[in-house]
């Protein structure tokens, strides 16, 4: 900010300690991804790039969300992200397991049939 | 003597003006004060607003706003006199943040450049304190001073046309038409500007449109895309009588013209008495209604998918009803989605039926707003932005 020295003023400024650990086991194509913790601004990077990952190696990607206790529309972002990567290379992509949280978020956007497990 | 950090809360115009932080911090070293706290009057000027502090550190977002007239602060701005309160009541100090941080007495005076009022400076101590006329003429000086820095922003040629800019994309003052009081507050989680945004605007025919929307994503950017999308509403609802069919019509536009962009929409339209009301959702949080006095419910409205996704989706038009004297609450899923490590396990429904319970203890749409932000989202520091509109009828 200028004309103040840092010293002089705070902020108001926002905690941020999110964590979300994404662990990966492969079964005959499809790639499972098992998600725990939270989605925001920052884990949804991460959450990103394994799924591309996932699904530049494999045929299909599937996502347990079961252990997801926090997620907001940043997180919605992010799986519109991976379904039309799946799309656009002709794979499948699914939501295989809900927290009640993500459950809940899914149905505020009009959601909640998406991404169906076949 | 004890040094103590100046909070802004509104850093855009601390950093224009950096007197104000210097006068703040002379306030509070010359008087002693438990507490020092300047509000500036916002854009419409019938609203004071916090814009920095020494000593209400945990002061609750969103809730620093004051409405000209009531309250401490409303009535120094008023009376464009100095106002003692020996004891703080809760009637009298409408600011809850006062009251939470244990202020005892208050002494206020007019911040006051040539004859145009700027704001209220006050000072606070969380003991009962005998306010004299040295303390007056003190605080009146020092008023003086922040007059004098407030005429004078430190802006550059470049920031200046940002600034403009910018101050295009927040929201304007409430359009109020007869027989239906306003109220709203937007709470951007990062500077001035964020994706959430509120509308309320007149058609052709005592049409009454009122919107909620939330870009997904925040700061600059999506107000850029958030701008886009209040401009597109309106012309499509200008041509359209259908919400669902103005949100479909919202979803190609945003489809084809901002691809990648997500957001959630809220519109409803009504007629004078305002009793009748169609809404549509895509992907966003029903409105709640409430009888005066009686806890709020919400519309049974399932949001349809949001925009952004894919346009072919079908859309609904629901029809709601608020009774005489009733309330009318759209809010961003800001106002209603937490965290789970700040000591609160509750879910998204608790919230909102926190904010249920908030509106069943109000008596006007402006302390709805002021009580959804203290009872929902109380001193929980935000990190998405919050919108929230109320709307009471008084026909």
């Amino acid at each position: 900010m200028r004309g103040l020295a840092a010293a002089d003023v705070r902020v108001v400024e926002d905690k941020r300690d999110m964590e979300l650990t994404i662990s990966r086991r492969d079964e005959g194509g499809t790639a499972l991804l098992t998600l725990v913790g939270s989605i925001d601004l920052i884990s949804r990077q991460d959450l990103i790039t394994a799924g591309k990952d996932a699904l530049g190696e494999g045929d299909a990607l599937g996502l347990d969300m079961q252990g997801v206790d926090f997620m907001d529309s940043m997180g919605i972002g992010a799986l519109i992200e991976l379904a039309r990567h799946a799309e656009a290379l002709g794979q499948s992509f699914a939501i295989t397991d809900k927290s009640p949280r993500v459950r809940r978020v899914l149905q505020a956007t009009g959601l909640d049939d998406a991404w169906q497990p076949a | 003597m004890r040094t103590e950090a100046v909070t802004a809360l509104d850093q855009e115009t601390v950093a224009a003006h950096p007197g104000v932080a210097d006068i703040l911090r002379k306030v509070h070293a010359a008087t002693g004060a438990d507490e020092a706290t300047v509000l500036l009057l916002d854009r419409s000027r019938r609203v004071l607003e916090q814009v920095a502090t020494i000593g209400l550190d945990r002061t609750l977002r969103g809730a620093r706003r004051v409405p000209m007239g009531q309250g401490f602060a409303g009535r120094v701005a008023q009376t464009r006199q100095p106002v003692i309160v020996d004891e703080v009541r809760n009637p009298t100090v409408i600011n809850p943040v006062l009251h939470a941080h244990g202020v005892r007495s208050l002494l206020g005076v007019p911040i006051i450049d040539g004859s145009e009022l700027l704001g209220v400076l006050h000072i606070g101590f969380r003991r009962s304190y005998d306010f004299g006329d040295a303390e007056t003429r003190l605080l009146t000086e020092y008023a003086a001073a922040l007059g004098d820095a407030l005429r004078h922003p430190v802006i550059d040629g470049a920031n200046a046309a940002a600034l403009t800019l910018q101050r295009s994309l927040l929201p304007e003052a409430l359009h109020e038409p007869a027989g239906l009081a306003l109220a709203a507050r937007y709470v951007p989680a990062e500077g001035a500007l964020g994706g959430d945004w509120y509308d309320v605007f007149d058609l052709p025919g005592d049409r009454l449109c009122v919107v909620m929307g939330d870009v997904v994503g925040h700061g600059l950017e999506s107000a850029i895309v958030m701008g886009r999308l209040r401009s597109a509403l309106r012309a499509y609802a200008l041509d359209h009588d259908d919400p669902a069919e103005v949100l479909h019509r919202l979803d190609r536009k945003i489809c084809h013209f901002e691809p990648g962009a997500l957001a959630t929409v809220l519109f409803g339209v009504s007629r004078h008495p305002y009793e009748e009301w169609r809404f549509s959702s895509a992907g966003h949080y029903p409105p709640l209604v409430a009888a005066p006095g009686r806890v709020a419910e919400a519309v049974d409205l399932a949001p349809d998918r949001l925009l952004g996704l894919d346009p072919s989706v079908p859309r609904r038009t629901v029809t709601a009803t608020v009774p005489p004297g009733g309330f009318l609450c759209l809010f961003t899923d800001g106002l209603v989605e937490r965290r789970p490590h700040d000591g609160d396990g509750d879910g998204i429904d608790a919230n909102i039926e926190r904010l249920a319970q908030a509106l069943a203890a109000v008596d006007d749409a402006e302390m709805g707003c002021i009580r959804a932000l203290t009872e929902v989202v109380g001193d929980y520091v935000a990190e998405d932005d919050i919108a929230v509109l109320v709307a009471q009828r008084t026909a």
